[in-house]
Order: C-alpha cells, then sequence, then structure tokens
C-alpha cells in the first residue's frame, strides 16, 4: 500500500515525462494521516481491491486503470490543496473524504470547479442535502441509518408492544449529532417517549453518570451512537452500572470486529446498523469477503466495503461516459445503476436529497461473538434475538 | 523603516501577480496568506505584548460563524457580518483580557486553553445559535460588482489584504508610542508602571486589535471553506498552529510570523504530498529542529546575531 | 421528589475514584512545571505511550497490563532522562515558549511513530474484571477505577518520600525552589532535571498502563485530550504542588460527574474549565498555590 501511495504521489512528475502507457488516472483524497487515519486506511485497503479486480477485468475503456492518491491530513485546507493538485493532473473525477468537516468544503469547492465527486465515507446528509449536481453519493446518509434503526425498532415492537421508551446517547461529533438529530425526529414520528436525551464530548471516558440516569428512567430501547473508543467504554459501563433495555443499539463503534474482542460478553445483543456485511445475501459476498481479508489480514468491515463500492461506481461510469471529459463523466455517473456485491446503485433525487443512492442499510446483531444480519428480513441470515436479558441473568 | 515599506510594497506587488503565474496553486496560497495574517495579529499579543496565547481559535471561530450564520441563517452581506465579528471580537478579548490579565506567564497561557475551550463546547451545544456540530454550509452569497466571493481569485485577493492589512498595522505599530509601551510592558511590567505606562491598558488594546484581527481572517476562512464545523474551527490545534507559526517565524518581529508561515504550511503542503503517512512525523521532527537550534525563530536568530555584531564592533572602536 | 441519597452518594464516589485517574494524569505535569518551569505538551502523549506499552506487552507474551508496570515505568523513567538530556537541556538559554513548542513537537512525532508502527486502529486489553464492581451498601465502585485509585495512591505516597526524606528528594525541592541556589551549594541541577523529567514520563506512563483496562489506545487522537486534563488539573490545585494536583484532579472528576448528573452532560468538560476560571479569579496562583510576593 505504502508502495502505491509513493507512487500516486509522484505521478506530477511521472506525467510530465512523455507517457507511454495511456492510464485512466483516478482521483482520491484520503486522510492517510492524522486523526481519521484508522477509517483512511480502511477505505484505501477496500479501493486497492477494486482496482486489482478492475484491472484484471481489463481495466477502463480498455486501459489499466491508476489511483492518484492524496493525502488530506485529515483537515479541509489539506483536501482543498490536494483538489487544486489532482485538478492539474486533469483527472476526470475524484473520490473523498471521510470526515464531513473535510467533504463539506470538498463539494463546495468541487461543485464550483464542476468536477464530479464521488462522496468515499462522508455520512452527514448536508454533504447531499440540498446536494449538487456534481456531488455522488453511494452508501448511506443520517436519515437512511437512523431510519433503519427505527424500522428495526418498528420490528421489534410487532413481537412485543410494550416497548415504548427509548434513551438517546451520542457524542458531539457531526455524525453522532445528526444521527441523534434525526432520531429525534423518528422518535416523535413513530411514537416512542424519549425519556432521555445526552450527548457527551469527544475523548469523555467515563459515561457512568449519563448512565446512571438513563438507569432509574429504565428506558425499552437505548440508541447510542459512539465511537469505537467510546463504544467499547459504554458497553462496559453499562454492565457496571447495570444499565438494562430490552434492545441496545450501538452505531458506528459496535459495528467494528475489535468492539467484540473488546467487550467480550457484554457485546451479545447489541445491534447496529451498517452499508454491508459479509453475510448479506448479495451475489459475491463471499468473494468479496475473501479478498478483503486477503488484502488487509484483518476482519474486514463495511469501511473497507464503501471503498470499493466507490471505486466499483468511478469505473462504471469511466467505462460509460461518452468521454473521458468531465461533464461527460458527471453524466454517466447520474445515469447508473450498477450491481455490486456491496449494494445496488442508483442516484436518485428525492426529499432534497441530490446524487443520493437510496441504499437499503443492514441491522447486524451481535451473536455469539460474530456479526450476522438480521434486518431487514429478506436480507437477513438470523433471527433476531430479543429481548436482551438483564445483566444479572447472563 | 523605510526598507521594510520598501519589502512590504515588493511583497504586495509580487501577491498581485501571483495568480497569474500560478493560477493552480491557489489553495496553498490562500491558506498561507491566512496563517501569515493570524500569526501577524497573534504576534501583537503574543509578541509584541508578550501574553503568549494558546486560544486564537476563539477568534477565528467568532469571525467564521458571524459570517457563516450571518449569511445563511439571517441573510446579512458577509462584509456586515465581518464588521460586527471585529466589534464582537473585541468585546470579547477585552472581558477576557479584564479576566485573566492578571495571570502571568504560563498562567495565562493555559487559561487561554481553558476559555477558548468553553467557547468550543457552546458552539457545540447551543444548536440554535451556531447551526450546532453538524456544522454550517455557505450556500449563497451577495456578488457586489459582480464578483463571485465564492471563485479562489476572490478568496486569494482577501486573504492577500488580510494578510497585508495585519503586517502594516505592525509595522505601525512598531515605531509608534503604542509600540515602544507593549515592549516596555512585555520586558518588564513593574518599570513600565514606574515610567508611568498602565500595563492592564495596553495588554487590553494589544488584546482586542489582536483579536479583531484574527476574526477578520475568520471571516474569509469561512468563505473560503463555505463550509465550518464547530470542532475544526474552534479546535485547541487551530490555536497551537497560529501560535506556533508566530514563534517560530520569531516573536515580536516585523516578519517573522510571515516567514513561519511560509515554512508551516510551506512544508506542511511538500511534506504531504512527498512522505505520504509519515508527513506529520517529518513535521514534528521540523518543528523540534527549528526550535532547537534557532530559539528565537527564524528571523528573530539572525536579527540577534546582528545586532550582536553591531554592539561588539562599537564595543571595539 | 426526595433527595435520593444512594444515588448522590454513587456519583460522589465515582467523581472521587475519575478524579483520582485525573490527579495521575496531572502530578506528573506538575512536578516537571515546578522544577523546570515548562509546560510539557507531549504528556498526554506519554500516557499513549504506556498505553502502547500494555497492549504490546498483553498481545505478545499475554501480560495482565498491571504487571505491564514493571516494564513501562523504567522505561518511561530512562526515555524521559534520555530526552531531556538530548533535547530539553538544549534550551536551557531559549526564551521559556521554545519548552513548549518542543514538546509540541515531541508530541506530533510520538503519535506519528506510533500510527506508523501500530496502525491508527484503536487498541485495548480486554480483561475479564474490566466492568466488575464491588459494592459497599448500595453504592458500587469499579475495579478498575479502585484500582487506579490505589495505584495514584502507591505513586503519590512513593514520590512524597522520596521528595521529602531523601537526599535526591531535597536536591530537587532545592532546584524547583531555587535553581541557581541549588547550583551554587553544589547540587547539580542539569542531573536533577533529568531525573525529574524521568519521573514525569514514568508517572505519566504509569496512568496509561493504568487506564487501558478502561479505555482504548489511539496514536494520534487521545494524546491531546490527555494533556488538556492535565493542565486543567494542575491548574485548578496551582501549577508545581503536587499535594495540590491531588486535589485538582479529585476536585474536577467530582466537579465533572456532578455536573453530568445533576445537570446536563453536554457540558461536562466546561464544568471542570469553569471552575478552572473562578479559581483563577479568586486565586490566580491555584487552590493551594503559594501566593507570590512581589519582589
Amino acid at each position: 500500500m505504502k508502495k502505491l501511495i509513493a507512487v500516486a504521489s509522484m505521478s506530477p512528475w511521472l506525467l510530465a515525462a512523455p507517457t507511454v502507457l495511456a492510464d485512466i488516472e483516478v482521483g482520491v483524497i484520503n486522510s492517510l494521516s492524522g486523526p481519521f487515519a484508522a477509517f483512511g486506511e480502511r477505505y484505501q485497503a477496500g479501493m486497492e481491491v477494486a482496482l486489482e479486480e478492475i484491472n484484471e477485468g481489463g481495466g477502463v475503456r480498455g486501459e489499466p486503470l491508476v489511483l492518484a492518491v492524496q493525502d488530506d491530513r485529515s483537515e479541509a485546507t489539506s483536501a482543498l490543496a490536494a483538489i487544486e493538485s489532482l485538478n492539474r493532473q486533469d483527472v476526470p473525477l475524484i473520490m473523498g473524504s471521510y470526515a464531513s468537516s473535510i467533504t463539506g468544503p470538498m463539494a463546495q469547492l468541487m461543485t464550483r470547479q464542476e468536477i464530479p465527486l464521488i462522496v468515499l465515507g462522508s455520512a452527514d446528509n448536508s454533504i447531499t442535502k440540498p446536494g449538487s449536481p456534481w456531488v455522488f453519493r453511494a452508501k448511506h446518509n443520517s436519515t437512511i441509518v437512523a431510519e433503519s434503526y427505527f424500522d428495526y425498532f418498528d420490528f421489534l415492537r410487532e413481537q412485543d408492544d410494550s416497548l415504548e421508551t427509548v434513551a438517546m446517547l451520542y457524542g458531539n461529533g457531526a455524525w453522532p449529532a445528526s444521527l441523534a438529530e434525526e432520531g429525534e425526529r423518528l422518535a416523535e414520528e413513530r411514537g416512542y417517549e424519549v425519556v432521555g436525551n445526552q450527548s457527551y464530548d469527544q475523548g469523555t471516558s467515563d459515561f457512568r453518570p449519563i448512565l446512571n440516569r438513563f438507569r432509574s428512567e429504565e428506558p425499552d430501547l437505548l440508541y447510542v451512537v459512539a465511537y469505537a473508543e467510546d463504544g467499547v467504554a459504554i458497553a462496559r459501563q453499562m454492565r457496571e452500572v447495570n444499565l438494562n433495555a430490552k434492545a441496545v443499539a450501538i452505531d458506528t463503534g459496535a459495528a467494528l470486529p475489535s468492539f467484540i474482542d473488546q467487550v467480550g460478553d457484554l457485546a451479545e445483543y447489541v445491534a447496529t446498523v451498517v452499508s454491508w456485511s459479509k453475510d448479506v445475501q448479495y451475489d459475491g459476498v463471499e468473494d468479496l469477503y475473501e479478498r478483503l481479508k486477503a488484502k488487509t489480514g484483518e476482519e474486514p468491515t463495511f469501511y473497507e466495503a464503501e471503498g470499493y463500492l466507490a471505486l466499483r461506481v468511478a469505473a462504471d461510469a469511466l467505462e460509460r461516459a461518452d468521454s473521458l471529459e468531465r461533464s461527460d463523466v458527471r453524466n454517466a455517473l447520474a445515469e447508473t445503476d450498477l450491481d455490486t456485491p456491496v449494494t445496488h446503485v442508483v442516484f436518485e433525487s428525492y426529499d432534497g436529497f441530490q446524487g443520493q443512492n437510496p441504499i437499503r442499510s443492514l441491522v447486524l446483531q451481535i451473536q455469539d461473538g460474530e456479526h450476522v444480519t438480521v434486518f431487514p428480513a429478506d436480507l437477513a441470515a438470523e433471527e433476531v434475538q430479543y429481548p436482551t436479558p438483564v445483566w444479572d441473568e447472563r | 523603516m523605510k526598507k521594510h515599506y520598501v519589502i512590504f510594497a515588493g511583497l504586495v506587488l509580487m501577491g498581485i501577480f501571483y495568480p497569474r503565474m500560478f493560477p493552480g496553486y491557489l489553495s496553498v496560497a490562500i491558506t498561507l496568506l491566512l496563517y501569515a495574517g493570524w500569526a501577524t495579529s497573534w504576534d501583537i499579543l503574543g509578541g509584541w505584548a508578550g501574553q503568549v496565547s494558546l486560544g486564537h481559535a476563539s477568534f477565528v471561530g467568532l469571525g467564521a460563524y458571524f459570517v457563516a450564520v450571518g449569511t445563511s441563517h439571517h441573510e446579512i452581506a458577509p462584509w456586515w457580518a465581518v464588521l460586527m465579528a471585529l466589534f464582537a471580537a473585541s468585546l470579547v478579548a477585552y472581558l477576557w483580557g479584564r479576566l485573566t490579565f492578571k495571570l502571568k506567564g504560563p498562567y495565562f497561557t493555559l487559561s487561554t486553553i481553558a476559555i477558548a475551550e468553553i467557547f468550543r463546547l457552546v458552539a457545540i451545544n447551543e444548536g440554535w445559535l451556531t447551526g450546532g456540530a453538524t456544522g454550517v454550509f455557505i450556500m449563497t452569497l451577495p456578488e457586489p460588482f459582480g464578483l463571485d466571493l465564492f471563485s479562489r481569485q476572490v478568496n486569494y485577493y482577501l486573504a492577500l489584504a488580510f494578510a497585508a492589512i495585519t503586517v502594516l498595522v505592525v509595522m505601525l505599530i512598531s515605531r509608534s508610542k503604542f509600540g515602544y509601551q507593549l515592549r516596555a510592558v512585555r520586558e518588564d511590567e513593574d518599570s513600565a508602571m514606574a515610567s508611568g505606562i498602565n500595563p492592564t491598558t495596553v495588554k487590553l488594546k494589544a488584546f482586542m486589535l489582536s483579536g479583531a484581527l484574527t476574526a477578520l481572517g475568520g471571516g474569509i476562512y469561512a468563505i473560503f471553506l463555505s463550509f465550518i464545523e464547530p470542532h475544526i474551527i474552534f479546535y485547541l490545534l487551530l490555536s497551537v498552529q497560529i501560535a506556533l507559526t508566530a514563534i517560530i517565524g520569531g516573536r515580536g518581529t516585523i516578519w517573522g510570523p510571515c516567514i513561519g508561515a511560509l515554512l508551516v504550511v510551506g512544508s506542511g503542503e511538500i511534506f504531504r504530498t512527498t512522505f505520504a503517512e509519515a508527513n506529520m512525523l517529518i513535521y514534528g521532527l521540523l518543528i523540534m529542529v527549528v526550535v532547537i537550534f534557532m530559539p528565537r525563530g527564524i528571523v528573530g536568530e539572525p536579527a540577534r546575531y546582528l545586532i550582536r555584531r553591531v554592539y561588539a564592533k562599537r564595543a571595539q572602536s | 421528589m426526595m433527595f435520593d441519597y444512594v444515588s448522590f452518594l454513587q456519583n460522589l464516589s465515582n467523581g472521587v475514584l475519575i478524579g483520582g485517574v485525573y490527579a495521575l494524569i496531572g502530578v506528573g505535569l506538575t512536578l516537571v512545571f515546578g522544577v523546570m518551569k515548562i509546560i510539557n505538551f507531549a504528556h498526554g502523549d506519554f500516557v499513549i505511550l504506556g498505553m502502547y506499552c500494555a497492549v504490546l506487552l498483553n498481545s505478545l507474551l499475554g501480560w495482565d497490563p498491571y504487571l505491564s508496570l514493571l516494564v513501562a515505568m523504567p522505561l518511561g523513567f530512562m526515555a524521559g532522562a534520555l530526552l531531556q538530556r538530548l533535547v530539553l537541556s538544549r534550551l536551557m538559554e531559549a526564551p521559556p515558549e521554545s519548552s513548549l513548542l518542543v514538546t509540541l513537537g515531541l508530541a506530533l512525532v510520538i503519535g506519528n511513530i506510533l500510527l506508523l508502527t501500530f496502525g491508527a486502529e484503536p487498541k485495548s486489553v480486554n480483561v475479564s474484571y474490566a466492568s466488575s464492581t464491588v459494592s459497599l451498601g448500595k453504592v458500587s465502585f469499579s475495579i478498575i477505577l479502585l484500582l487506579a485509585g490505589l495505584a495514584t495512591m502507591v505513586v503519590i505516597a512513593g514520590l512524597y518520600t522520596v521528595l521529602n526524606h531523601t537526599e535526591l528528594g531535597r536536591a530537587i525541592r532545592a532546584t524547583a525552589d531555587n535553581r541557581l541556589g541549588a547550583e551554587l551549594v553544589g547540587i547539580n541541577t542539569r542531573w536533577i532535571e533529568a531525573v525529574v523529567f524521568g519521573i514525569g514520563m514514568a508517572l505519566a506512563v504509569t496512568a496509561g498502563v493504568v487506564l487501558i483496562p478502561l479505555l482504548f489506545a489511539t496514536p494520534t487522537f487521545s494524546g491531546a485530550i490527555f494533556t488538556l486534563k492535565a493542565f486543567v488539573v494542575t491548574v485548578l490545585g496551582g501549577l508545581g504542588n503536587i499535594g495540590a494536583a491531588i486535589a485538582g484532579g479529585l476536585l474536577l472528576g467530582v466537579v465533572e460527574v456532578m455536573g453530568a448528573s445533576y445537570l446536563t452532560s453536554d457540558y461536562r468538560d466546561a464544568y471542570g474549565l469553569l471552575v478552572f476560571l473562578l479559581i483563577l479569579l479568586l486565586r490566580p496562583e491555584g487552590l493551594f498555590g503559594k501566593t507570590v510576593k512581589r519582589v
């Protein structure tokens, strides 16, 4: 991987020399250093798997596809400089980045400069709502994810009509906050009573005060949005303060395999929403899982899958475009109708969104130390385990 | 002193023609000019008055939020929003200084971190005021004289003007009575007081000027990014970056902060594209090496050397 | 509504225990400041180094995190002393902000070396007793936090003994009080400073090891957070005063937990900072700091 980045970052000089191979270069702006590098590495691995697949299948328009990767150092100003740098290389489109604080300014600049952007990681609603004709997102957004959670809650309520109250706990970062906003809206819309609603500053490691408050409210449902570090601390401290709920959902944090390693038995019954899982009932999932795993040497997650997805979408549009002119590539992107082992991709305008794939998110539940897909029913691999037993009986 | 004005005029002239020569490198240049301006503003308080602040992101944030929230939530034209931000920033600096100027040295520095953190939490939690944790987009801006404020060229000239104004202010200060008062307070507050200077008033003036100018840059920054999030804009690391830029270049010098910006932003950009994942490591090492071998900054160190030589010659003759 | 004494006691005890952790993080910083008058921006990254040490020993040799203290503390001491001799000692003549900048650079270097060696993925050690509690009446205490509190007490007691009852401690205190005077009576202050920075780093590393069963280690993210907490703790008590740092840590823990329990958790960090500002206003040298007379 390092070699690839080194080559990619040298490419301005390589381009200056007379090029023999007419490679097609795609721009990538990814967080490879700084606080978001954990996610950047995973997206990178996913893109590389897609790149190998595409080039083994004959490349794009008969030419090998090449990634021009630029690091954004997990900050917006570097990403903007990277756009200019890729613009000089005349790339037909750019994929990027993880955080909304970086992707937001990117989307604004690229819309004005009319460069197609395929969103790599950022799931914030604000990127595609109102969006722009130049910005495309194949993965989910805050509304889709929050709706998946509440669809899942509704599904549980069909079995047990005593489900009424929900307590919400979320970090004060952009993604948790937007998911909490959507959650609050949906709770009201679907008739759940919000009995606790607390946020915490990122870097907090003691959740006992909040969890103790929740315990006295005895919520039926727990809706938690937390990054990996916080998710583990929350799960451990829930046991510690003896906070019980009939169903527990922890977004983002609980989706990583490391969550199960770190939390152990306490992770059982926890549900989490992802865009992809290794046991989802799509064609080619097993093969993709094996290749992602071979690439990283670790258990792959939806992050790698989303990286893979973004490059597949890019390659598909470049193949179909009338030319490699950006406006043609944009038109091709807008007409995308692609089946991948990650999800089906079309870009639509609906409910104020633009260039958004109305992707079906999956609800995973942790059962016997594994993430298994339990909802929606037609994509599920296993039955939901419900209700969550109280701690003292586990 | 005259030579400083000549250098200034020459640099501004070069700045004006830069976009023609390097039209594909505007984003880096804008970032560099913003940091040059912020570091120069910071230096009025940190270098000339000797009060090291690690809370200047608050002023960047004030400027940025007035412009972003003003234009997108209240339909206030950005220039009025900037004006309001300048006023607000001066007021904040006044109260802030009143509260903390009795603290000395590291105590003052740490208190600035605390206050800036409170600003960050308010910006995140008071969504009705700021748009909250999910941030604010600037989607449309008015077009004065047909200028598209979003275009990189316009951003660039705004940033150039900002950096030029701050340097000009510092050049004027350096030879004014106020400048001498600042230096007197920096060197020894008690002696300054003995010679009839009120240190608190002098420091307050410096803080207000420094804060207001930083907010001006913050307003331009908001337009440049056209999407701001409280975590990024009120972040401790931004404060640190601003102070670092000024100190590496040379505190209390006219050109130090600009040289610092050239080094910090320039090397950051070069490292980003050449060292891949290791770029921040190299950047950290660079900071350490510069500070160890040039503790008074890149401009400060040779200046000290020259002054010493002059004195040595005088002593010989 | 009746006042709920049980949950009040529960929150209070949680606050005290969390405060113990804060105190442990802050005490090394305050010691270094007291003697060397430098603000160490890499302190939080030293904490992270301790975490990775425990993670590494656990994954390679299967050691319990607390056992890795045996390796981490001496290593931390040596690394700190070496850093002082090789890097910080070069700044003796430089303006005071230089040390701030150098430690800032050091923080970047440490974080990114960790990033390149361990990857960006958060790492932790899962121990079986991670969420176990012991109960006293209706109030329960987290085992991990109790152990952290115990570690804090042992460390503080050790430090206190060294500072007050040994020749080395006398030399350290003399250097802190008056560097020149200490040199005049024949104390090798350069050596003392290396020892002090070594102790400071060993303390930070200890905090990291003690925290790892509770938290995750991330290379470039949490360092600054720990540094910030350490700053608040030390200033709350009064910079350079070890007993005060303990009090500052406990105060911070109680204020944060009480605020989050009875007000709103959104502003959890602000409660500590507000108390901090209040104390600054009333007592600029910190709650327990010596009032410095103007000479």
